[in-house]
């Protein structure tokens, strides 16, 4: 996994409130997406508003519109904040994975696509071909899903070189052990 | 010379909005005293009534306005009156029976009714909200983890739309949170005194809209029930403006009502 930025929240805040101050959060993801994967922190925030998270998650669903390369993974949220972001992607209809109980999961999004980001989880790096195996099955049916996934920040992909024919790729799931051992950048909150 | 209010025996849910008292033009005196003697309950309702009127009448011109709140004669009530007045705003005081001394605070009151200036505050106001809502001096009647943050997140929400519809209110936006002297419930109880859709043609027309626009956008009011649905909790709503009320459990009703000034809305967790 390339290089991770780290955005932490709750820096300065520990309650996350109003639609403005969500804005300018959103903000400082879309610059920090543009440079690669982001690991957002909620680390000592205490409350936030779906009103506020509304614009996080407004947003983001725009900017992983088509992803392919980017990761992104909330981390740190107590269990209300998760409780609100789950609520806020459901009426967006949308997911992202969250590190919770040391374990990558999957906030919002369907039971079938949190099964496949917990598959994928297990391969780590891998490929259509190999996740399908491991599902049991057939490759068009799990496409629309690691669509979704890397449409959540869940998964990347980048194009695999090594394959002898044809367009392949090598899919990356996030995991605790790659984050713990990822080299974080972290990035100024200064929402 | 003087203005003086009484507060009736039983002062609860959205009838005690009923006290808050914008004199009329002509008729402003700059002392205003609220005697509230003879009351044999409170609620956060009445608190952000009370509150209301004291900051309203602090607003207004003129040299030497000052208000004084003659608590309860004695028993709970007492305490708890003076917990949730307490402190009073700036030129205002509490005054005891002759004799009596200050009572002891009823730990019920969540957050006692206060003036909010800015969503600084606001958020402020939110952490110490989810913190004594769960004391452990509460016994069995502290709230939960989900019933607190339901609360807490639901108090910025209600200040932003205030601090952002209401512009024109002389209370500012007041809040106030207290569980019921007699059961479980827990209420947070937000106020304005902005007059402009209060005194429309049609009141009850624009709170109808102004909850049809919360549901259409995502809003605050629509985030507070569904949090609470998403959390398995038992939450009503209510909201008044003017000669409109509505309610909502599970369902919205909305209906003509007594006329009170301003914009309130209510969340109640039962419980």
């Amino acid at each position: 996994m390339k290089q991770l930025q780290l955005l932490k929240l709750g820096e300065r805040e520990r309650v996350l409130s109003t639609r403005d101050r969500g804005r300018v959060a959103a903000d400082l993801i879309q610059e920090a997406l543009d440079k690669g994967s982001l690991v957002i922190s909620f680390a000592d925030v205490e409350i936030a508003t779906p009103s506020y998270l509304d614009e996080i998650v407004k947003r983001l669903g725009g900017l992983l519109r088509g992803n392919e390369e980017r990761v992104v993974v909330i981390t740190a949220a107590n269990e209300e904040v998760a409780d609100s972001l789950e609520l806020v992607l459901g009426k967006h209809n949308m997911a992202i994975a969250a590190m919770q109980d040391n374990q990558v999961r999957l906030l919002g999004g369907s039971a079938q696509l949190k099964k496949t980001l917990t598959a994928a989880q297990k391969l780590g790096t891998f490929s259509a071909a190999d996740l399908a195996e491991e599902l049991e099955l057939k490759l068009p049916n799990l496409h629309q899903r690691l669509k979704d996934l890397m449409e959540s920040g869940a998964l990347a992909r980048e194009p695999d070189e090594s394959a002898p024919r044809g367009k392949r790729h090598r899919y990356d799931a996030p995991s605790p052990s790659k984050l713990k051992t990822s080299k974080l950048k972290v990035l100024e909150a200064s929402c | 010379m003087t203005q003086e209010r009484s507060v009736q025996k039983r002062t609860r849910g959205r009838r005690a909005l009923q006290h808050i008292y914008l004199p009329p033009d002509g008729q402003d005196d700059p002392e205003l005293v609220i005697d509230a003697r003879h009351a044999a309950s409170i609620d956060a309702f009445a608190g952000v009534a009370l509150i209301g009127t004291v900051e309203h009448h602090l607003s207004l011109g003129g040299r030497g306005r000052s208000a004084r709140l003659l608590v309860p004669q004695g028993g709970e009530v007492m305490g708890r009156f003076c917990t949730m007045l307490s402190p009073p705003p700036k030129r205002c005081k509490l005054e005891f029976p002759q004799g009596q001394t200050a009572p002891v605070r009823d730990g019920r009151v969540l957050l006692p009714a206060i003036r909010v200036a800015s969503m600084d505050e606001a958020d402020a106001l939110a952490l110490f909200l989810r913190a004594s809502s769960q004391r452990r001096q509460l016994g069995d009647v502290r709230l939960t983890g989900k019933e607190a943050a339901t609360l807490a997140e639901a108090l910025p929400a209600l200040v932003e739309n205030g601090l952002k519809h209401a512009s024109g209110s002389s209370c500012g936006v007041v809040v106030c949170a207290a569980i019921e002297a007699d059961n479980r419930e827990a209420q947070l109880v937000v106020l304005d005194l902005d007059l402009r859709v209060a005194t429309a043609t049609d009141p009850l027309a624009q709170l109808r809209d102004a909850w049809a626009r919360s549901r259409e956008n995502l809003g605050g009011l629509y985030y507070i029930t569904e949090s609470a649905t998403k959390r398995n909790l038992d939450i009503s709503l209510q909201l008044k403006t003017g000669s409109a009320a509505a309610r909502w459990r599970g369902r919205f009703n909305s209906d003509a009502a007594d006329f009170t000034p301003g914009w309130a809305t209510g969340i109640t967790i039962h419980r």
